[in-house]
């Protein structure tokens, strides 16, 4: 006779003569329905033998593989025994490209039914954004090593040669086109469609739509919708991470043509920030989607630290987008004119703006599909904006450049990832006479969250005059897997330099290093951050300082 | 004529002189035994010279040969053998020299090596007569009347034409008694081991007892017999002890048999005890008849030994069981065969419970909650030659509907073939159900559904099995006699689900096909929806299901159909009037036309509606989303993982479907309630970006 286990002695009673030897593990009310002489008619007394291997079956969907069982007093101990964990996972047969991402999404997990699926969902989610979406997979795995095996079938490649959408809403099928992140005759990606499907949705014309594939048919597509009324009114209270409170009120009309032009009104109020917008979308050529002129007339009234304005603004934007397999450009033309009203400011009382920007916008699929989670893409715009302003004091005419980007990087290609490395950056450049004749709107100013991080908002501003060129390069790591529940640690440094000519930067060095952590919530992105801002030599802005950071929302 | 006479006499008495004189001269004895030796046995290059051989005259005729010697070694079968210690001393009369007497043997030999030569027996065609063995082996025994023998013969290899080396032991002297002799032998073959005492008496009725001690792989036996051979007939007396098949069965019993030396050999054996040991003691009483015939011949395909069995269930409280076998053994070309002429096995469980009491406490306990079923079952298995030895076929009747709350009433016909080395290879049959009544516990999906058995894809070594591994194959069909002949019990089905049932399951396939009587429901939360079939294909790995149900909604008649694998299931829809998909899944949603519906209530009719497009939902989760009232469905695209709340009576209400923190693309928009939802925003705009958090009511008009 051995000496009893201690496990014995500690273990919690399940029902009837059953006890299990850990508190780690309960069963549910379901499960305890199997195994207890429960209230069911029939099932008044469960044979011991029958209770055993059952409990052997739920500790099993735990990661239990090697229970342990021992009788005393006419009680029934089962020890669970070791938690098997997921240690390596292989693939076999996998097609070209389906190992450019190392999969680690559920090392270091328990070895459960469960997380064999998820395995196996991850497997075909990833040969479905390759050009495999008919593939199958097998998932076995050992309890003993932990190591997990997926065969797979990739099947059928698929390219995307034909293409179908239903009918069933008022616009004609094809101006859904326009949201299209694929081209036909391209290779069949999953990700792309959804990030399609996204984009319909986003524009509000339909409640929702999706893509249906057959296997029988590979090459083909259906697109699908799920109508929605033209009129939409949305009222909302809250906040943002400067403005508190905000009230808004939006309308819109989809309902104006067969194309999904659209006429929207939208009611703004904050502490800061009050404005009246009218607009329209408007699509004048029904098989060109893609190209529309965008009219809108805006009033607002602003009130920072460093100035209060109030603008009113008519402009009539003119946009043409365009998708490749893996980029979308944009491209946009906005005549506008304005008249923008300074109130306690060295700029005239009132400044008449005539301005035309044009711009480009060049985003990877995979950084727009990433949005909401960034991991990997890049972004790049350009801008340049003539203007004319004049007031009964002076006339003066510019013209700002812009240059930005924002790269990110998936460190080692892990997935999930376990380092986001990001680069962002700008250049900014006002051509003009006289700084201090710049309209408010257009002047250039650093500091807070959007450039470098260790000065407060706009606290870099020549006395309040701006830059006639500023420029910044922000590198971010984001570690996203040390941290459990979500949480992601970041550490950034940004550098920001500013100068008093156009495209003249000064000797000055702003530099900001920093740390943070954001956490991934079911409503939204939270990110909290510490920096310290410091001068490298005689800057417009001496002080060095520290700034905390609470936002909501904004991802890098 | 005188001369004639003399002569022969002269001579005569000349031979008989001359012979008397070589045999009574110890010297030339010995000298004609090398001269013999030499000549004729050279072969074998025995040391006769280191043997001693003492010859002396007892009397004229009466003469003794003493033999003895050390380490007497010999060539035989291409190897060199030694008698360690012979010792051996002969009577015998030269008028009748046969008729010799050994006064004395002790022969201590170790390691001696024998080949049996490939002589094969069944290939002769002359019988082996077992009268005649008998008589000679009586014989033989009569005349061994050593009265000092000491024989021990240890680690003898024999090496026969066929199979494993054979060690065997042998040792045997006399007793105190006259004329009687004691010893052991020992036998070992491969996994075969035997050892017996052996006792020989060979008085006038000589007489051989054995008390073998056998051992193989998984069996053991331990019995005892005595065999005497009488004046006019042969008797064998058998005491079986133990016999004892792996853990689980072991016999007792007597068999005896009294025949005439020429006569058919019969033994009957009485009180076997056979039980099955299954923690429990199940035992059976036997009788069996053997019967032999007394000439043998193992070349004629012919019968020459028949077992018959019958058999009775012992101390059985609550069934009776009673076999009934014939078994024959035949010798061919290739040995002896044996073949199991007929096999009658009749099972009556009248007391189903006190069998499920019985069993209750062994590995083999009737599961719940078929172990509350009360009745009588009844189960034949019959073997018959002509219907091949290797087909063997089982009916059986349950009528096991004497619980209220669980009955099963069926008949079985199934066929068992076996494969050469009767291990089961092909089952094939029918099972016909009556009558099944059965409750299944009130489980509530919404809080996750137990896993009921255990996966075969978590083993401790990686294994891609083959589907078509299946040792055993099969044919069976399960059908049902009437339209409702399969009631289910459970708090979904009011008042019960009532269905037939017409299963073809083989090897490579099995099909279910489930029809529901007209009426049966499941009811849930408040939700009605009719089952009207459920077709199950399972084809190697893969199972197919069809499955048909009906929903009333708004005076719509909608048709749900379930096709494709249980793994990955595909919805289709229809209605009656014909309506298109998403105002289809809005009635099964919300009981209401899309046009009717909030916004946020039609973007989860298109997040149903995807999540259906890509199978994204389980098995379980459609059947919900069709027969719970569901407040919103919340569908990634992303991560194919999707979220329904579910509204419970209380106001409570649940989640179910794919985890919400995998929900990766709603992290901007969470729902409240049907018009008011948190929403998120992050809008970078040609100053700054600007984050907001706003509570909003949306209106769609």
């Amino acid at each position: 006779m051995g000496s009893i286990p201690a496990y014995v002695l500690a273990a919690e009673k399940v029902c009837d003569n059953l006890y299990l030897a850990t508190d780690r593990i309960s069963l549910t009310e379901n499960e305890k329905k199997l195994v207890c002489d429960g209230k069911t008619k029939g099932w008044s007394s469960i044979p011991l033998n029958q209770k055993i291997s059952q409990t052997k079956v739920f500790l099993q969907s735990r990661g239990f593989f090697s229970p342990e069982v021992v009788s005393k007093d006419e009680k029934v101990i089962i020890s669970p025994g070791e938690l098997s964990k997921i240690e390596k996972v292989e693939f076999l047969n996998a097609p070209q490209g389906f190992n450019r991402e190392k999969y680690i999404g559920s090392i270091g997990k328990d070895l459960t039914p469960e997380n064999l699926d998820g395995i196996k969902a991850w497997t075909l989610d990833k040969l479905a954004s390759i050009g495999w979406p008919c593939a199958t997979a097998e998932g076995r795995a050992s309890f003993e090593t932990g190591k997990v095996m997926v065969k797979i079938n990739p099947k059928q490649q698929s390219t995307i040669k034909s293409l179908s959408r239903d009918s069933n809403t008022r616009f004609e099928p094809y101006i859904f086109s326009r949201y299209d992140a694929f081209e036909l005759g391209h290779e069949y990606n999953d990700d792309f469609l959804n990030l399609t499907s996204q984009r319909v949705i986003n524009a509000g014309l339909v409640s929702y739509s999706y893509f249906e594939h057959e296997c029988s048919n590979i090459d083909h597509l259906e697109q699908r919708f799920m109508e929605k009324e033209p009129n939409t009114m949305i009222f909302g209270i809250g906040g943002s991470s400067e403005e508190l409170p905000i009230f808004e009120f939006k309308w819109k009309n989809t309902g104006l043509d067969r194309a999904g032009s659209e006429l929207n009104t939208k009611l703004y109020l904050s502490s800061i920030e009050q404005s009246l917008e009218f607009g329209l979308i408007y699509y004048p050529i029904l098989m060109k989607p893609r190209f529309s002129l965008r009219p809108n007339l805006k009033w607002s009234r602003k009130k920072e630290d460093i100035f209060e304005t109030e603008n009113k603004k008519i402009e009539l934007g003119i946009r043409k987008t365009h998708d490749t397999n893996k980029l979308q450009y944009i491209f946009e033309i906005i005549p506008a004119q304005s008249i923008e009203t300074n109130i306690d400011s060295d700029l005239p009382e009132r400044v008449d703006i005539t301005s035309i920007s044009i711009s480009s916008n060049i985003i990877e699929h995979y950084f727009e599909y990433y949005r909401n989670s960034p991991r990997k893409g890049y972004s790049f715009n350009l801008s340049l904006t003539p203007y004319k302003a004049s007031s009964n004091e002076f006339e003066t005419e510019g013209s700002i450049l812009k240059i930005g980007g924002t790269i990110l990087k998936n460190y080692s290609d892990f997935d999930p990832p376990n380092l986001i490395l990001g680069t962002r950056f700008f250049l900014n450049s006002i051509d003009t006479s006289d700084l201090e004749t710049v309209p408010q709107q257009f002047r250039l100013y650093l500091g807070g969250q959007d450039d470098i991080r260790g000065f407060g908002r706009k606290q870099i501003n020549n006395n309040e005059i701006g830059f006639s060129t500023t420029t910044h390069l922000a590198l971010e790591a984001r570690f996203t897997s040390v941290l459990p529940y979500m949480l992601q640690p970041y550490i950034f440094y940004d550098f920001a330099k500013a100068g008093l000519r156009p495209f003249q930067l000064s000797d000055e060095l702003y530099h900001s290093p920093g740390i943070g952590i954001r956490w991934e919530s079911p409503v939204g992105n939270f990110r909290t951050n510490i920096a310290k801002g410091m001068v490298a030599g005689k800057g417009y802005e001496n002080t060095e300082s520290y700034n905390f950071y609470f936002s909501y929302g904004r991802e890098f | 004529m005188k001369y004639l006479l003399v002569a022969p006499i002269i001579v005569i008495a000349v031979v008989i002189s001359t012979a008397l004189y070589i045999t009574n001269s110890e010297r030339i004895v010995k000298s004609a035994i090398k001269w013999a030796n030499h000549k004729y046995l050279s072969e074998y290059n025995l040391n006769i010279d280191d043997v001693n051989i003492a010859w002396d005259n007892k009397s004229l005729t009466k003469k003794t040969l003493q033999v003895n010697g050390r380490d007497i070694c010999f060539d035989y079968q291409g190897k060199r053998q030694c008698i360690d210690f012979l010792d051996t001393n002969i009577t015998f009369n030269l008028l009748t020299p046969l008729d010799f007497h050994i006064n004395k043997l002790y022969l201590v030999a170790n390691n001696l090596s024998f080949k049996i030569p490939n002589n094969d027996t069944s290939k002769t065609n002359s019988d082996i007569i077992v009268g005649d063995t008998l008589t000679l082996t009586k014989s033989i025994l009569t005349q061994i009347n050593i009265s000092d023998l000491s024989i021990s013969l240890e680690n003898i290899t024999i090496i026969p034409s066929h199979g494993e080396l054979i060690k065997a032991d042998f040792i045997l002297k006399n007793t105190s008694i006259v004329n009687e002799f004691e010893g052991f032998i020992g036998l070992s073959q491969g996994e075969l081991k035997l050892n017996s005492p052996i006792k020989l008496n060979n008085s006038n009725d000589p007489e051989i007892s054995l008390k073998p001690d056998l051992h193989m792989n998984d069996i053991t036996l331990n019995f005892a017999i005595n065999l005497r051979f009488l004046e006019s007939k042969f008797s064998l007396d058998l005491d079986l002890k133990i016999f004892r098949y792996d853990r689980y069965l072991f016999n007792e019993g007597r068999c005896s048999g009294r025949f005439d030396y020429y006569a058919e050999i019969a033994i009957v054996c009485r009180d076997l005890i056979l039980s099955a040991n299954l923690k429990k003691k199940f035992e059976f009483n036997l009788i069996s008849h053997i019967t032999m015939k007394n000439s043998l011949n193992f070349t004629k395909n012919e019968d020459f030994l028949t077992l018959k069995i019958d058999g009775r269930a012992q101390n059985a409280s609550f069934y009776e069981m009673s076999l009934n076998g014939n078994l024959k053994l035949f010798g061919s070309g290739d040995g002896i065969q044996y073949s199991l002429d007929k096999l009658d096995l009749l099972i009556n469980i009248n007391k189903f419970n006190n069998l499920v009491k019985e069993l209750s406490t062994t590995p083999y306990a009737v599961p719940a909650p078929l172990n509350n079923l009360r009745g009588s079952t009844f189960l034949s298995l019959h073997l018959d030659k002509r219907l091949n030895f290797y087909n063997i076929p089982v009916t059986g009747k349950l009528n096991l509907a004497d619980n209220e709350h669980i009955k099963l009433t069926s008949k079985i016909d199934i066929n068992v073939q076996l494969a050469n080395d009767f291990s089961p290879k092909k089952i094939i049959g029918e099972i016909i159900i009556e009558n099944a009544k059965i409750h299944i516990p009130n489980i509530d999906p919404l809080f996750g559904i137990p896993t009921i058995a255990g996966s075969d894809r978590i083993t401790r070594n990686i294994e891609f099995k083959d589907p078509k591994d299946n040792k055993i194959e099969y044919d069976l069909s399960i059908r049902t006699t009437n339209k409702d002949s399969i009631k289910i019990y459970n708090q979904f089905f009011k008042p019960f689900l009532a269905l037939s049932m017409n299963a073809d399951a083989t090897s490579d396939k099995t099909s279910f096909d489930l029809k529901v009587a007209d009426g049966s429901k499941i009811q849930y939360l408040k939700r009605e929806l009719e089952v009207k079939e459920i077709e199950l294909d399972k084809k190697n790995e893969k199972t197919l299901i069809d499955a048909k149900f009906e929903y009333l909604a708004s005076g719509y008649r909608i048709y749900l159909n379930i096709i494709g694998t249980v793994d990955s299931p595909k919805l289709l829809l229809s209605s009656f009037p014909s309506l298109p998909r998403d105002e289809i899944i809005s009635l099964l949603l919300y009981n209401r036309r899309s046009n009717e519906l909030a916004s946020f209530d039609r973007a989860s009719v298109g997040s149903t509606e995807d999540a259906i497009s890509n199978r994204a939902l389980g098995l379980f989760s459609i059947w919900a989303f069709a027969s719970t009232p569901i407040d919103s469905v919340l569908y990634d695209p992303q991560t194919k993982t999707y979220s329904a709340v579910v509204s419970l009576p209380g106001g409570t209400s649940v989640s179910i479907g794919t985890d919400w923190d995998r929900l990766n693309n709603l992290s901007f928009r969470k729902r409240l309630n049907s018009t008011w939802a948190v929403v998120t925003t992050f809008e970078p705009t040609e100053e700054d970006s600007k984050e907001t958090i706003m509570l909003q009511k949306e209106i769609s008009f």
